[in-house]
């Protein structure tokens, strides 16, 4: 199948898209669930954010247990490095997973006995590693001097590893068998994801769970011919439905509609690699969208928050509630404008419940953090 | 609400013209107040940032509020509910929109409300809260309304959608055209003063404006459309226009690559006339200040203050990352703006702030003053409601500019006791135009400001008595004075010789409430004339009856302004007029002393001064004296209470070199009472003194009638001597004094003292200036036991400078009299190094006490008031 497909096609696609996830929003039943801390934090303050982050972990049990003596692989998000500013901030403020709530967390991650950190992102840049994250606005001497045990690490594609790894989806899964991924992601104890809390152009959120569609490399994901040096992104493929190096499609019929394959790429992910811990960087966003790359829809967002939680389900819950959305929302409704719901695709596959009444929230209530963030446009 | 107080410090003042407010009727009709979107209102805002009440929304509130004019409270939040609330914050009704709405409401002439959701609808509502009508804008899939709708005088409304298109439609809903303007128009169209509408988008990679012109066949069609080019294709244009109508001008502001731009547009042709980069972006629309600064915040979390040149005059950092709203204008030209954290920040208009105050989150809409109120919305779902207890009170005479040789300067005092908090400042000649009395560093004269007042803080504001760089023809007023309820104040007028720079005469006009009724004496003993200012400080226009009674009670004669003027004393307005001017009887009927009451239907504020020029005097014109002469309250209660009052310094006598005359004068308001006037010595015994008419006395009785004018007057004659008078009534009887001061008999001045009743706490102003100004107090201890004496010297930033104690031997003893100058009292301290401040006074016994400040070459006497309260107490 190629993209050359008719639309007739593609609708009966994106029809059996849509039948199947109403039906799979409405299931329940015992879903994992698992709190969630919500702080106030206004600043990228060192010591603000990791005294929040500290109180954050002490509230969801603690994480000594969950790192000591572990390797733990951190997903930040920089979006692949495209520096360019919103309004003219600078991406570090509006788009970027911000590097203090970065340190602030491998921070503690050290004192409560991490063995090795390595802090991860698919970086489009062919740079050497460490210039890349530096050009991306992270500062390396300050988390050298900080965390001795910190790693850097270019993920997106085979990297330092000799090869790629791949990872069963499970049952049911939506768009892929397994995902093949950099090896950081499996060799690892631990893996959190720290995203900053923005709209999605497509998905309508990107929080812990989406900053995971970068872990795919794009020497496989980016189009159908495997090429190691690539630095495109997913798009061709996890967008629009191009057909991919590593293959493992499940569907028989294709999907060409990013808003049926973006979130079920997403849940995929998540359910091959499965998040330990998530941090939600809402303490300076923007709305509207993901990147400068969303244009005139984008806006200045500053919720002054910090979210975490263990189960990235609940976590992402709280947070779409915390942005002014029912995370039940149907797609066609804010924020799924676009696209199918993200959380109720992954509830419907047992990663996590997306119902508020099930999750407990701990520190700030979901009404005190309420900020509303303004969706992107409908296309 | 969090309050936090300002910690800003002690500023400078700030002058510009400001349309005349008086007491508008509080109404806001949509953003930034007017079709032009100036921001600017003539409401005052409150002077501290108390909150009256707040009410919260289901949700999240990033437009800014309307006011109707009965003061009904319109909220659009992004819960998709319009709320309406009345003014005390009480749900009235809500009505439910198909989405969240983030723009502003706009109101028509019969009051119903406009706005657009989310969802693309555009609605109207009536002021009950049911449904005009709702449309839907046709065309697009993203449809959203984000902007505010403009409503013309027509009823006409424009509006514009993320579909890229301005919709123009009619009362009744339809869409009369439409046209595709591109981008997402997120900002607020405005319009000019004949009608032509303006919007803005982005267009490609520009920033675009279109003018139409409703009224011409072509509606649709722009007049022309302006482009600047930004560079980048991907910041939405957020801030909204605004349009310099006495410039002809209008203002737009946009993000680019990595700063911002405001550009100026001729609104005739379309042409650039300014472009100014600032260092970042910019969302926040432009507020436009009574001189044509503009006010703008940034995303570097600044708000610039522009002139119309497009020079930065100042910026002020706010503490949370970025400005995202937009600031508002109050009418003393006090700028308001929210900051991304949720603070608002209230800035006097070069750049000062005056008070902070912290919501729960980001404030990304425009505050809204009504008066003396401000509304706020903020991204923690709340609408408040700040205000603040105020003192509000008039100097109904100040002067400025030359006249016949000489300049008239007013100067200001002002110390507050209480909190920190601001002095507003409105001046406005006597046909309630503005009055620009002060001019500022970058040259510009303004009629309003105001200034921080921190807790203990003095300070002195002067007018210079000439424009910059030309001559100023005279100008004659009054002063309205907001202020926080512990702020005290008075002024002095100043005339000086152009040539020498030495003072003609002086006089202060003390601080006045304004009342309906009351009454004022008039002296025109020895040639001296009476002048009378009156100013119609309420809401409605008035006629104000005058009645002048001779010194026998008798009504001599009455009559309204409008029968003098022709004219009603309207709102705002002022009037100065001699005694004499308003009664030509008392000319032709040769009536010397009198008392004038007031009676009015609407609160207004007076003063009466009084002119004395010594005609034997060698210098004409050198020797001219003004002195004050107190305001008379209606009569009040019974009249059977035995009321004691003082006059804490008399003085007669003659000798080589100083003369000294006192006049007393008294007049009864209520049913005919027994007066009596005792004078003592400085060690409390009887003083003996040459009375004019009833010889040497130490005290003096009489019955005095309803209406009569009762003096007493010392001749002037003897050896010098001082003390005081104690005054024991039951009657409604008021009274003043009168000091004279002459060398080689002729008179150099005149000042006006008042009564005042005993007190244990108060302070009064310090002002002096080495060799040539020194503050004095006179006190008499009024208690029954000897009193113990605190005085505290506070130099003008409230640092205590020194301190005197009078107790055991120095104790003042009961009915004992004290008179010293400041330098007396505080020995031991550099005067000199404290010009301005305040002397507090804490006493065990009560006191009577007056404060006067003497002036050297030649030799002034002015009375500064008693402020019964001290900011230590």
């Amino acid at each position: 199948m190629t993209k050359s497909v008719s639309r007739r096609a593609f609708l009966a696609a994106a029809t059996v898209g849509a039948v199947g996830a109403r039906s799979l929003y409405g299931q329940a039943g015992a879903l994992p669930t698992s709190p969630v801390a919500i702080a106030r934090c206004r600043r990228y303050d060192f010591a603000t954010v990791k005294a929040s982050l500290a109180t954050m972990f002490d509230q969801l049990g603690g994480i000594g247990g969950l790192v000591r003596g572990k390797t733990v692989s951190v997903k930040i998000n920089v979006t692949g490095g495209w520096h360019v500013p919103v309004y003219t901030l600078s991406p570090v403020e509006t788009v970027y997973t911000h590097p203090i709530v970065v340190l602030a967390a491998c921070s503690l991650f050290y004192e409560a006995g991490a063995g090795r950190i390595i802090i991860c992102e698919s970086l489009y840049s062919t740079d050497e590693v460490r210039a890349s994250y530096s050009a991306s606005g992270y500062d390396l001497n300050v988390f050298a001097s900080t965390v001795p045990v910190l790693e850097w690490e270019n993920t997106r594609n085979r990297g330092t590893g000799g090869e790629y790894r791949e990872l069963p989806v499970g049952a049911d899964a939506y768009l892929y068998q397994s995902i093949q991924v950099n090896h950081r992601y499996v060799d690892t104890d631990v893996m959190v994801s720290i995203p900053k809390m923005k709209n999605h152009d497509i998905a309508g959120v990107t929080l812990a769970m989406k900053n995971l569609f970068g872990t795919t490399p794009s020497a496989l994901y980016s189009s159908a011919v495997h090429r190691e040096d690539s630095t495109q992104n997913r798009a061709a493929v996890l967008h629009q439905g191009g057909m991919s190096a590593a293959g493992g499609e499940v569907l028989p019929v294709p999907s060409f509609d990013p808003g049926f394959r973006v979130p079920r790429a997403v849940v995929d992910i998540v359910r091959a690699r499965p998040i330990d811990l998530s941090i939600v960087d809402a303490v300076v966003s923007m709305h509207g969208g993901e990147g400068a790359w969303n244009g005139t829809q984008t806006g200045i967002v500053t919720p002054g928050l910090l979210i975490a939680g263990r189960n990235p389900v609940c976590t992402d819950t709280v947070c779409t509630a915390v942005m002014g959305y029912d995370p039940s929302a149907a797609r066609g409704t804010r924020p799924f404008y676009n696209a199918d719901n993200t959380l109720a695709l992954a509830a419907a596959r047992g990663v996590g419940t997306n119902r508020l009444s099930d999750i407990e929230v701990r520190g700030l209530s979901i009404d005190a953090a309420r900020y509303i963030f303004l969706p992107g446009a409908r296309h | 609400m969090t309050v936090i107080r300002s910690r800003c410090a002690f500023v400078v003042f700030i002058l510009a013209a400001v349309p005349a407010t008086g007491d508008v009727l509080a109404d806001v009709p949509g953003f930034h107040y007017d079709d032009q979107r100036t921001g600017r209102t003539t409401a005052l805002g409150p002077v501290e940032p108390d909150v009256l009440w707040s009410f919260k929304a289901e949700g999240s509130i990033h437009s800014s509020p309307v006011v109707a004019s009965d003061g009904t409270v319109y909220l659009a939040a992004t819960d998709g509910l319009l709320y309406a609330l009345d003014a005390g914050g009480q749900p009235k009704w809500t009505f439910k929109a198909h989405e969240g709405i983030y723009s502003t409401p706009a109101l028509d002439d019969a009051g119903n409300i406009y706005f657009g959701d989310l969802d693309g609808w555009y609605h109207s509502i009536r002021p009950d809260g049911s449904e005009r009508w709702s449309i839907a804008v046709p065309e697009g899939v993203e449809r959203r309304i984000l902007a505010s709708p403009l409503v013309l005088s027509s009823g006409n409304s424009y509006v514009a959608s993320w579909n890229g298109y301005l919709y123009a439609v009619d009362p009744a809903g339809n869409i009369v055209w439409r046209r595709l303007i591109g981008g997402m128009p997120s900002s607020s169209p405005v319009a000019d003063a004949e009608g032509n509408v303006y919007v803005t988008t982005l267009g490609e990679s520009d920033l675009l404006v279109a003018k139409f012109s409703p009224e011409s066949s072509t509606p649709s069609v722009p007049v022309w459309t302006f482009r600047e080019s930004l560079g980048v294709n991907r910041n939405r244009v957020v801030s909204s226009p605004v349009v310099d109508t006495s410039r002809n001008r209008l203002y737009v502001a946009a993000s680019r690559t990595s700063d911002g731009v405001l550009c100026a547009v001729d609104i005739d042709t379309g042409e650039r006339t300014l472009r100014v980069v600032l260092p970042k972006g910019v969302l926040s629309s432009p507020a436009l200040g009574d001189d044509g600064s503009i006010y703008l915040g940034s995303v570097d979390g600044r708000l610039y203050c522009l002139n119309r040149l497009g020079t930065i005059l100042w910026s002020f950092r706010v503490e949370g990352y970025y400005i995202l709203g937009s600031p508002s204008i109050d009418g003393v030209g006090n700028i308001y703006v929210g900051d991304s954290e949720g603070t608002i920040y209230a800035l006097s208009r070069d750049g000062r702030e005056l008070w902070r105050a912290a919501s729960q989150s980001s404030i990304l809409s425009s505050p809204v003053l009504v008066d003396d109120r401000l509304y706020l919305t903020s991204c923690d779902n709340r609408l408040y409601a700040l205000a603040s207890p105020s003192r509000s009170f008039y100097f109904p005479q100040v002067a400025d500019g030359n006249r016949g040789g000489g300049d008239l300067r007013t100067q200001f005092l002002f110390t507050n006791s209480g909190d920190d908090t601001q002095v507003q400042l409105q001046f406005f000649e006597s046909s309630a135009l503005p009055f620009a009395l002060f001019s500022f560093p970058w040259g510009s004269m303004y009629s309003t400001f105001s200034l921080p007042l921190k807790h203990g803080q003095t300070v002195s504001l002067e007018s210079t008595g000439f424009l910059p760089f030309a001559p100023r023809e005279l100008s004659v007023g009054y002063a309205a004075v907001r202020a926080g309820e512990r702020v005290n104040g008075t002024v002095i007028l100043s005339h000086l010789q152009s040539d020498t720079g030495l003072i003609t005469y002086q006089t202060s006009v003390p601080a006045t409430e304004p009342a309906r009724e009351f009454s004022l004496f008039v002296d025109r003993t020895g040639g001296r004339e009476t002048g009378l200012a009156l100013l119609n400080a309420g809401n409605s226009n008035a006629d104000p009856q005058l009645s002048f009674y001779d010194s026998s009670g008798t009504v001599l004669a009455g009559r309204t302004v409008a029968q003098i003027t022709g004219q009603l004393l309207l709102k705002g307005q002022h009037l100065a007029r001699y005694a004499v001017e308003l009664f030509p009887e008392l000319e032709s009927g040769r009536i010397e002393r009198g008392v004038l009451s007031v009676r009015s239907s609407s609160p207004t504020a007076a003063v009466a001064l009084c002119e004395y020029v010594d005609d034997s005097a060698p210098m004409e014109g050198a020797l001219r004296s003004m002195s004050t002469l107190p305001v008379i309250p209606a009569a009040g209660g019974d009249g059977s209470d035995t009321r004691t009052f003082y006059f804490p310094q008399v003085g007669n006598g003659s000798s080589a070199d100083l003369g000294l005359r006192t006049a007393l004068l008294f007049t009864n308001l209520g049913d005919e009472a027994d007066l009596v006037v005792d004078f003592f010595d400085s060690d409390g015994k009887p003083l003996s003194l040459d009375l004019v008419d009833l010889g040497v006395r130490s005290s003096v009785a009489s019955r005095v009638s309803k209406g009569e004018v009762f003096s007493v007057r010392t001749s002037g004659e003897g050896p010098v001597v001082s003390g005081y008078a104690r005054v024991t009534t039951k009657g409604s009887v008021s009274g003043t004094a009168r000091f004279s001061y002459g060398q080689g008999g002729v008179t150099l001045f005149e000042t006006g003292v008042p009564a005042c009743g005993p007190l244990t706490d108060f302070s009064v102003f310090q002002s002096s200036i080495a060799n040539s100004l020194e503050t004095g107090i006179a006190l008499v201890n009024t208690g029954s036991a000897p009193a113990t004496i605190t005085f505290r010297l506070y130099d003008a930033a409230y640092r205590l400078v020194a301190v005197k104690e009078m107790s055991d031997d120095e104790a003042l003893a009961p009915g004992a009299h004290l008179a010293r100058y400041a330098k007396e009292i505080f020995a031991e301290a550099d005067l000199d190094a404290v010009p301005l401040g305040i002397i507090t006074v804490e006493s065990d016994q009560s006191l009577a006490v007056i404060s006067l400040r003497h002036a050297e070459r030649p030799s002034r006497l002015v009375i500064l008031p008693v402020i019964e309260d001290r900011p230590d107490r």
